[in-house]
C-alpha cells in the first residue's frame, strides 16, 4: 500500500506527466503483466500466463524497448520454477507465445505499408546516442529546425535526408549509429 | 549507466527528484539482498530495470526510459524497510530514512525548479 501511495504521488509521473507520452500506457500495461507473473506462482493456471504475455506484448507495442523484458520474463519464470522444468517450459512458451502473437498484427501492418518487420521505425535516439557528437544523453540542438551540426552531417552524407521517407531516415540512423560504433568502439562505449 | 541512475530529472533547468533518490538505495539494497539470498520474487522487479538499463547503455540515457522500472523499483524498497526493522531495529531504521529523506528534501529544494 505504502509502494501504491508513493507511485500516486511520484515527481517523475505527476510533474512530466506532459513529457510522457507512450509511458503513461506503457507503465500499467507492463505492471500487470509483472504482477500476473508474480502470482502465476500460486496460480499456475494457463489464464494467467496468457494474460502476462498479453500484458508484457501490449507493454512492447507501446515501447518497442520493453521487448526485451519479455526474454527476462521468460528467465525469470525459469528461475521461479527451477524444480519443476518442464512445467518452466510450458509457462515460458505460453508467455513467449503470446507476447509474440501480440505483436504479430503490428509487425505485418508494418510489414505491408512500410516494408520493414519492425515495431517501430523510430531510430533517432540510436544516432542520437552513437555519433561524433554524443554525450550520452538527449541533446537538444539536434531537434533545433534544419540548424543542428548532426542533421547537417547527415544531410551532407545523405543528400536530400531531410525530405527522406520515415524508414529511408530510419535505416540512415540505424546505419551511421552501427557505423560509429565499429570505426569508435571506445568513444561510442564511454 | 550513472546517468541512468542519476537522480537528475529532464526539464528546464535540470531538476532533483527526491522519491528516486530516497528509492534507488534501498531498491539496490533490495535487491543485493535478494540476490546474496537467492530469493526469486524480488528479482522480478530487476527485468525492467535491466531491459531499460540496456536501452540506456545502446541508445542513450535518459529519465523517461528508466520510468517503466521505477514502479518496481518503489515495490522492492518498500519491501526492504520492514526487513531493515527487524535487524537493526525500527528507530534506527526510522533515524536512517528520516535523515535521507531530509537530505533528499533539502537537494530537491535547492535544486527543484519544475
Amino acid at each position: 500500500m505504502v509502494a501504491g501511495l508513493l507511485w500516486a504521488a511520484w515527481p517523475a509521473a505527476v510533474l512530466a506527466s506532459t513529457a510522457l507520452q507512450t509511458e503513461s500506457v506503457a507503465v500499467p500495461v507492463l505492471l500487470t503483466g509483472l504482477l500476473m507473473l508474480a502470482s502465476s506462482g500460486n496460480h499456475h493456471g494457463l489464464l494467467v500466463h496468457i494474460g502476462a504475455g498479453l500484458a508484457l506484448g501490449l507493454a512492447a507495442l507501446c515501447r518497442a524497448n520493453l521487448v526485451l523484458v519479455v526474454p527476462g520474463a521468460l528467465l525469470w519464470l525459469f528461475m521461479s520454477y527451477r524444480r519443476h522444468s518442464q512445467r518452466a517450459l510450458v509457462a515460458a512458451t505460453v508467455v513467449g507465445g503470446v507476447a509474440l502473437l501480440t505483436a504479430v498484427p503490428w509487425l505485418l501492418r508494418n510489414y505491408s505499408r512500410l516494408g520493414v518487420v519492425a515495431l517501430a521505425t523510430q531510430r533517432e535516439p540510436l544516432f542520437l546516442g552513437n555519433n561524433a557528437w554524443a554525450r550520452g544523453s538527449y541533446d537538444g540542438e539536434f531537434f533545433a529546425p534544419y540548424a543542428g551540426r548532426q542533421e547537417r552531417w547527415l544531410e551532407a552524407r545523405h543528400p536530400g535526408f531531410r525530405m527522406k521517407p520515415e524508414v529511408e531516415k530510419s535505416r540512415i540512423y540505424a546505419i551511421e549509429a552501427v557505423t560509429y560504433w565499429r570505426e569508435s568502439p571506445n568513444a561510442a562505449s564511454g | 549507466m550513472l546517468l541512468y541512475f542519476s537522480p537528475l530529472q529532464v526539464g528546464r533547468p535540470f531538476w532533483y527528484d527526491p522519491a528516486y533518490a530516497t528509492v534507488l538505495p534501498l531498491f539496490l539494497l533490495g535487491t543485493a539482498l535478494a540476490l546474496a539470498r537467492r530469493e526469486v520474487h524480488p528479482l522480478l522487479s530487476l527485468v525492467p530495470v535491466v531491459a531499460t538499463l540496456a536501452t540506456t547503455v545502446v541508445v542513450l540515457a535518459m529519465p523517461r526510459y528508466r520510468l517503466p522500472a521505477e514502479p518496481g523499483m518503489v515495490i522492492v524498497a518498500c519491501n526492504i524497510v520492514p526487513d531493515l526493522a527487524r535487524r537493526l531495529g525500527k528507530e534506527r531504521v526510522r533515524g536512517i530514512l528520516g535523515a535521507i529523506v531530509l537530505v533528499n528534501g533539502v537537494l530537491a529544494v535547492l535544486f527543484f525548479s519544475p
